[in-house]
Parts: structure tokens; C-alpha cells; sequence
């Protein structure tokens, strides 16, 4: 094959890696590679002798791929007709893996000199279902956007054909809405701090890009992405009891209990990794179903309630009956403590037919409290009913 | 447990213990361990790839032969005789690739050269 001096490249900088090899018959006819930022490349050897190798390159694109796993289109077709309608040649030693001569050939010209036979084929298979992004190709890409990039892959048999509304619905919304609510983003101003990018089917996977403090230092954001990766990395209750008080409300924990019970529903398994381009360095996790049942209890604890009535003799300050639940708010007259809560409903009625004198008569009140403790992740709950009140012959001064 | 220092999850579950008749390039009619070295197993490009630690083997004879000429119209020179063997469970774990005939096998630690006689050798050239 005689190439034209005038493609030549003085200085080659893409750094290959070979992460498959799909015809390795004493010799590595057709690889599968990877640059530094993640682009794939589909690898055939032309010549090769003692000393060195030399291969053709066409990028490729997952998609373009499995239509060459599927036979719709031949390996000699890829490279006739490169997605990006040029061709590299480099020529490798084999010792040191050193370039020793590389070129960059527009498809056209190629396409003249292709030496690939029409009818070479071999099964394409593996590569096109790579679960993960690797560490070092996040980092790099994270670097090259100046953002945090947070990517999400989920896994399960229900979703190697097509992907599933619960893929979207259930998991990936609710962890950006994870995001958000930390971030304190709302819907109006989302687009301008986070953005998806890298979707991957066979199985969910999707990169999100986030940049809220839009500078280089990032610190908000890497706050907040450091705890979400805690909280999915938490697996006992102390996790949990040191994670509460970096979430401003308990909103992540309603979020985060859809992502757990739809990953023990469709036996799921979701990955994530996340990468800070400042401090360079990736944080991963991985929740599967037995770690999800796990989560699933700490989240659900619950303890007995406790019901309590007592009497409490003072005034009425506040009633409102205009709404769904009328309430009230009571003055005990032995130490002025004020009491807010609800009428049962069936006082609701006596409530609007008494006329009660708000402030001055004198009631003996019976309430009803109901009391739900904390748990690792819920704060203490506290409910007061008025089940009853009788006025008492007395006014206040 | 291997002869060579193989990466993680090599050789792929699909490689199983069999006794196969197979066929291999030697670089003379006398085999010798280079015969038996992966050409590129020390290269750094490759340090990763589980094939870079197999040795090639193919179903029948025209296979084998047919993998030399392709490979040459690369400029390689594989060798000039074809060895007939016989592959045991006990040598190492083959891969059969149904299409094109190629086996790849990754012997254990426990093969020997010695033990390891071809039934047969023939020059490429002379049929």
C-alpha cells in the first residue's frame, strides 16, 4: 500500500489502547481500541514483520458497531466508509509500542488503496455491551468539560433488549432530582447547570455534566456530589446518621426510597462514578439488590407509636374551620404553654354550632397526641387531636 | 497454574478442557520452544489481551495453511512446516473458533515440550 507522503503526521498524540481483539490468529488481524477520551477505533493489521506493525484505523461509534455485529454492514464497508470520513495508518514497534510513522487519509483516498479483502470477516462481539466507563477515560473527560461528570449506569436483564420507563422514571429522575434539590435547582434554571451526555443502551447508562458555581473551583457542586456518592455508598445506619445532617430536607430520602425498592424490584444493579476535574479524583459505587434490601430497612424503620390524651384546662387563641383539617391553637392556663393541632372531625360540627368566645371563656380540653420517634432517617413526628372541650364556669381575667 | 503470566479473567470461561487432533506452524521440522512463545505477549500494547498469551492451533490442515498464506500476504513468516498434534485436557484450556478453525489454546504450567510430540510434520511447501 503506498501512501502519499502528504497525509504523513509529524507528531502522532492519540494514545491508542487495545481493549479487545476480535481476530487474534498469531497475529492481531483486527482489534477493538480506545483513545484517552473514550472514542472507540476498529484496528486492522496490513503488515507486520519482526520488528513492528502496522495498522489501519477507523473510528467507530458503539452504534456503528453493532451493525457490524449484526452483518449489516462488512468490516471492509466500515473502513470504506469511516463515520468521520478519514482513515489513520500508524506503524508500531512491537517491542516498545513506540509510533514510528503515522497518517491521516481522507476516506476518498483511501478507499483507492484499501487493502482490507471484501469478504474478511469475523464475529464482532463483547465490546459493544462495555458496562462502565473506565476510571482514567471519566477523568479525562471531566477535565476536558471543566465539569463534574456523574455517570450512571444501571443494569438488568429486563433491559439488555430496550430500556424500560423505570430505567428513566424511577431511578435516573429521581437521582437527579437528588441534584437539584441539593444544588437548590429548580426547573426553570436546570439546562443551565447540568447537562446528559455518553447515553448508552444495553442497559441505562448516561453521563451527567454538572457546573452550578460556573468558575474552575467547582466547590458547591463537588460538596454535593461528594455526599449524594456517600449516600449511595451508605450501607449501615452510621452512614446514614452522618449523612443526615448534610441534606437540607428530607426530600433526597423519598427520591432515594424509589431508586432502592425499583432496584430490588427489577433485581437491578446500578452503578455509579463520579469524577471532579479539580481534585482529580473518582469516587465510585454500586448498589445491587442484596445492598439494596439492606438500605431498604434502615430507610423503613419504624417504632411503636405512641398515643397519649390528656386534659388541659385554658383558651381558645385560634380556630380555623375554613379549611379541609379545621384547626386550632389553645393557651393552657397553668403555664401559657400554646397548643396547635386538629379537630377531630366529630367535633367539627359543635366547633361551628358553639360560637365559641376565643380568648376569654375558659375550656377544659381533651387532646389526644400521637407521637412517632425519630429514626435513622425520619425526624420525630408529632400529631395533637382535639377529641373533646367543655367550657368551665370561669373567664379569664 | 499457567505457563505464561496471564491478566485477570484469562482465559475466558468459554475455554474448556478437550482433546483435539490440531494443527500448528512450526518455524522448522524439529519443534522447539520458540515455536511455543506468543509473538506478542511482552508487547505493551497487548499486555492486557488475553489472545496475546494463546497459542494458535487450527481444526484441519488446509486451515492452518490457509492461516500461514494470509498471514504472509501480510509480510510475516510464520514458519515453513505444519505440525499435526494432538491437544489434551491436561496441556491447557482451548478456545475453538467454529468459523475460521482457529483454537486457541493457553497451556498450563505443567506443559512440557518434551511431552508434547506431533504425530506428524510436513513442509507447507510441498503440498
Amino acid at each position: 500500500m503506498i501512501i502519499d507522503p502528504k497525509y504523513k503526521i509529524e507528531e502522532f498524540t492519540i494514545n491508542f489502547n487495545v481493549i479487545e481483539a476480535f481476530d487474534f490468529r498469531d497475529v492481531p488481524n483486527l482489534l477493538l481500541e480506545k483513545d484517552s477520551i473514550g472514542n472507540l477505533y476498529l484496528s486492522y493489521l496490513y503488515n507486520i514483520n519482526d520488528e513492528s506493525e502496522e495498522r489501519i484505523y477507523v473510528q467507530i461509534s458503539k452504534e456503528r458497531l453493532s451493525e457490524i455485529s449484526e452483518k449489516n454492514i462488512s468490516i471492509y464497508e466500515a473502513f470504506r466508509r469511516p463515520e468521520n470520513k478519514s482513515i489513520y495508518i500508524i506503524e508500531f514497534l512491537i517491542e516498545s509500542a513506540k509510533v514510528v510513522s503515522s497518517f491521516l487519509i481522507p476516506d476518498y483516498v483511501f478507499s483507492e488503496i484499501n487493502p482490507i479483502p471484501h469478504d474478511y470477516d469475523v464475529e464482532i462481539f463483547k465490546a459493544i455491551s462495555i458496562p462502565e466507563l473506565d476510571s482514567v477515560e471519566l477523568l479525562n473527560y471531566s477535565e476536558k468539560k471543566q465539569k463534574l461528570i456523574f455517570d450512571f449506569y444501571l443494569q438488568s436483564k429486563n433491559l439488555s433488549n430496550n430500556i424500560k420507563p423505570y430505567a428513566f422514571y424511577k431511578v435516573f429522575t429521581p437521582l437527579v432530582e437528588i441534584i437539584k434539590s441539593m444544588l437548590e435547582v429548580d426547573g426553570r434554571n436546570a439546562d443551565k447547570y447540568l447537562a446528559f451526555s455518553n447515553f448508552r443502551q444495553k442497559s441505562l447508562g448516561i453521563s451527567i455534566e454538572i457546573n452550578y458555581s460556573q468558575d474552575f473551583f467547582l466547590y458547591k457542586e463537588s460538596e454535593v456530589m461528594e455526599t449524594i456518592v456517600q449516600l449511595l455508598n451508605a450501607k449501615d445506619k452510621k452512614d446514614f446518621e452522618n449523612l443526615i445532617p448534610k441534606f437540607r430536607n428530607e426530600r433526597y430520602i423519598k427520591e432515594y426510597s424509589t431508586i432502592i425498592r425499583t432496584i430490588i424490584d427489577n433485581d437491578a444493579n446500578l452503578f455509579t462514578a463520579y469524577a471532579n476535574p479539580v481534585t482529580k479524583v473518582i469516587h465510585k459505587s454500586n448498589i445491587n439488590r442484596e445492598k439494596a434490601e439492606i438500605v431498604k430497612s434502615i430507610i423503613n424503620e419504624t417504632y411503636e407509636t405512641i398515643e397519649d390524651i390528656e386534659d388541659i384546662i385554658g383558651t381558645f387563641l385560634d380556630i380555623n374551620i375554613s379549611t379541609k383539617e379545621p384547626s386550632f391553637v389553645i393557651q393552657a392556663q397553668e403555664d401559657g404553654l400554646l397548643v396547635k393541632g386538629k379537630f377531630e372531625t366529630s367535633i367539627t360540627n359543635k366547633v361551628i354550632e358553639d360560637f365559641v368566645n376565643i380568648g376569654k371563656e375558659v375550656y377544659k380540653f381533651t387532646i389526644k397526641t400521637i407521637y412517632q420517634p425519630e429514626t435513622v432517617v425520619k425526624s420525630e413526628n408529632i400529631k395533637r387531636f382535639m377529641i373533646n372541650y367543655e367550657k368551665i364556669n370561669s373567664t379569664k381575667d | 497454574m499457567w505457563k505464561e503470566n496471564l491478566p485477570d479473567k484469562c482465559p475466558p470461561i468459554e475455554a474448556i478442557e478437550m482433546n483435539n487432533i490440531c494443527y500448528r506452524v512450526l518455524k522448522k521440522n524439529e519443534p522447539s520452544e520458540k515455536d511455543f512463545i506468543p509473538l506478542f505477549k511482552d508487547s505493551p500494547r497487548y499486555r492486557q489481551i488475553c489472545q496475546a498469551y494463546a497459542i494458535s492451533f487450527f481444526d484441519t490442515y488446509d486451515n492452518a495453511v490457509a492461516n500461514f498464506y494470509k498471514t504472509l500476504e501480510k509480510g510475516k513468516v510464520l514458519g515453513n512446516y505444519i505440525a499435526e498434534y494432538s491437544v489434551i485436557e491436561t496441556d491447557g484450556r482451548q478456545l475453538f473458533n467454529r468459523k475460521n478453525g482457529h483454537i486457541s489454546v493457553w497451556f498450563y504450567s505443567t506443559w512440557n515440550l518434551n511431552n508434547f510430540i506431533p504425530i506428524n510434520i510436513s513442509s507447507i511447501y510441498d503440498n
